[in-house]
């Protein structure tokens, strides 16, 4: 009898320890998230080559104790491939353009993101939170900032804006231009063929006829082209070093050759132009989930947008950015009509059939 | 006692032998047979399947109608790759002639062949971006050509075509070239050459009749290193090629591991190349060993 009493003694006090244990746990959860010290943690993000910049890294390692490491990514494809490679004991943090996030959550790549700690989860509006990075219940990106692929000259050799897509044709501008090394301007044809006027998506989802097409048209502008640039900074250099006029590229490059003082100046051809909406994603089977959570949530706070944005000059998803930025910011990325320049945006999304998207561009970039 | 020394020699033999035959088999053996695994599999919409095929292997060798087909591409580098060996050569030959034979100072001689050697300790990265300060629209050339009277208005036929890819390459491998061929022409015994002149050859004739031959196995290296090196070159040709001139092979296998993101199709046109380097290796190693054994037969 006393040993039965002592072994249901003996587990009771088990379970309760094992309780203990796991309401320490679950305790963590409760701690105020804003005042946990990560002593050293480091965070490894995977983004776009703007999404680092030390205005809004800094604030954050400080008021953590951690470490932020960054990775840059040229594309879509490579982000894809870096993961593949990586995965979640490389990386934590990715932000990956609409073509390719839905394929990450389809793929199973990605950690759900536990929106109750992002606090600006309901000031985001519900138009910028595509259902592509949902699934069930599960959360898998948080809408972060945005912008157009337009068109950028140098104003003081290109006297009037690029008005429609097809002057890029044009012979006086042989050897002036520089496109991205991406299959985005296939996108831009399907644009020019007015592909998108009933449906969106359809420049994701081209015709083998409308690719070929795209193929023939894309090598005939190849005299025209001086280089396709791979990152921002190749970009900037051919228009620092004169060897461009005319580019199809990203605001932030825009912003910092106007820096430097070079008279830039942009447009979108009345076609339209398509662009990208990045969101912020955990990546499957990352060691620091609540230090990436975290982050998400100060990127996407009204202040870390408006540092985001005023380090990119891209577009805020979180409106309230505005109380951060001063007047020249906030007409820089359009957030007094974020909505009207949104809806003039045709977003990347996925592409199914990329492997013919791919060969395309390929093919476009070995004509003779 | 025979069998203890016999165990000490297989100790040594072997206990020397399995470092380099571990990071054989690390480093070479297992890479190698997983790329060739990886050739024969499929690229999945999510995952590499693993079910052999041969697709990647048709779909490079089919010749598609137009331009793209990686087998063109592949044609192509190998023409860039032979330009640039040739360049390489004809480069390297003069500057190790004239550092072995026109310099008689030891010291100088030394000092010579560093120089030579040196821009091997720069980082590739480096050679190549300077190449677009020397031949960009307002680089240090077209300036030189302007002050010159030569041209009136910059000229952008330097930079972002073949002619700058080949250029930097050039300059990039011309020491791969020149430290075998320097060592070549080193070993030529000076009594030959002198005995070529006491048999009244004239100066041209000692070289084409003695030196050239004995240093052909040099110039084979060296053009076996600056061809391989040239066909596997992915940067140069992307930092330094334009539209069309920036993709070569290297270039369509890099994409594959990353923006096409097809690591199988990469795998099949790397163990083409692999394969076709072998057999250019084999060859050359052929020519090579029958110049050594006419240098042994003449040595007699």
């Amino acid at each position: 009898m006393k040993k039965t009493l002592f072994c249901a003694f003996a587990l009771t006090a088990g379970l309760v320890l094992l309780n203990g244990c796991k309401g320490k746990a679950v305790g963590t959860a409760a701690v105020d998230w804003n005042k946990i010290d990560f002593k050293g943690e480091q965070l490894n993000l995977l983004t776009w080559e703007q999404y680092a910049d030390k205005t809004f890294v800094e604030p954050f390692e400080k008021k953590y104790n951690c470490k932020i490491n960054a990775t840059f990514f040229a594309s879509g494809d490579d982000l894809l491939a870096k993961i593949k490679a990586g995965g979640g004991s490389t990386y934590d943090i990715i932000s990956p353009s609409g073509d390719m996030a839905g394929y990450l959550v389809d793929a199973g790549m990605l950690e759900p993101i536990d929106t109750t700690h992002i606090s600006a989860w309901n000031d985001i509006p519900e138009t910028f939170k595509r259902n592509d990075v949902v699934k069930g219940t599960d959360i898998y990106g948080v809408p972060y900032l945005w912008g157009p692929d337009y068109v950028m000259y140098n104003a003081d050799v290109i006297k009037k804006p690029i008005e429609s897509w097809n002057e890029l044709w044009d012979p006086q501008y042989v050897g002036r231009l520089a496109l991205h090394d991406d299959i985005s301007n296939i996108y831009m044809i399907g644009k020019m063929l007015g592909r998108d006027a009933a449906d969106g998506q359809a420049l994701y989802n081209m015709s083998d006829a409308d690719l070929a097409y795209a193929k023939d048209k894309l090598s005939t502008l190849n005299k025209s082209i001086r280089k396709y640039w791979s990152n921002g900074g190749e970009l900037e250099n051919l228009f620092k070093n004169k060897e461009v006029d005319i580019a199809v590229g990203w605001p932030s490059t825009l912003k910092n050759l106007q820096d430097q003082g070079m008279n830039m100046k942009w447009c979108i051809p009345k076609e339209g132009c398509t662009g990208w909406f990045d969101r912020l994603m955990i990546v499957k089977g990352s060691q620091h989930v609540q230090l990436a959570t975290l982050w998400i949530d100060w990127c996407t706070s009204a202040q870390g947008e408006a540092l985001g944005s005023i380090a990119t000059t891209f577009s805020v998803s979180n409106p309230k950015a505005a109380d951060y930025l001063n007047a020249d910011q906030k007409k820089i990325a359009m957030v007094d009509e974020m909505y009207q320049f949104f809806k003039s945006i045709n977003f990347w999304s996925y592409v199914k059939n990329r492997e013919a998207y791919n060969d395309t561009w390929t093919e476009v970039k070995t004509s003779k | 006692m025979i069998t203890r020394q016999l165990k000490i020699n297989d100790f040594l033999k072997y206990g020397i032998l399995a470092p380099v035959v571990i990071w054989l088999m690390l480093f070479l053996v297992i890479p190698y047979f997983n790329l060739l695994m990886y050739s024969f599999w499929k690229n999945g919409p999510f995952a590499i399947e693993h079910t052999p095929t041969f697709e990647n292997y048709i779909r490079f060798f089919s010749l598609k109608k137009g331009s793209g087909a990686p087998l063109w591409v592949l044609f192509d580098t190998f023409r860039i790759a032979l330009i640039v060996t040739v360049c390489a050569v004809i480069i390297s030959y003069p500057l190790a002639y004239f550092i072995n034979f026109g310099i008689k100072n030891a010291k100088y001689k030394k000092m010579f062949y560093m120089l030579a050697v040196i821009p091997l300790w720069i980082s590739y990265v480096m050679k190549a971006y300077s190449w677009t300060i020397i031949l960009g629209t307002h680089g240090l050339l077209n300036s030189f050509l302007i002050w010159l009277h030569i041209t009136e208005k910059p000229m952008e036929v330097f930079l972002y075509n073949d002619f700058s890819v080949i250029i930097a390459m050039v300059n990039i491998y011309v020491p791969f070239v020149l430290m075998p061929l320097y060592t070549s022409l080193e070993q030529i015994p000076r009594n030959l050459i002198e005995a070529s002149e006491d048999l009244g050859c004239n100066p041209a004739r000692t070289f084409f009749k003695v030196v050239f031959p004995l240093s052909l196995p040099g110039v084979i290296t060296g053009a076996t290193y600056a061809f391989t090196l040239s066909m596997g070159d992915f940067l140069a040709p992307q930092l330094l090629g334009g539209a069309t001139s920036s993709t070569k092979i290297a270039n369509i296998v890099q994409m594959q591991f990353g923006t096409s993101n097809n690591w199988p199709y990469g795998a099949a046109i790397g163990v083409v190349i692999l394969v076709l380097i072998l057999v250019l290796l084999a060859l050359t190693g052929k020519v090579e060993k029958h110049f050594s054994k006419l240098d042994a037969e003449e040595g007699k």
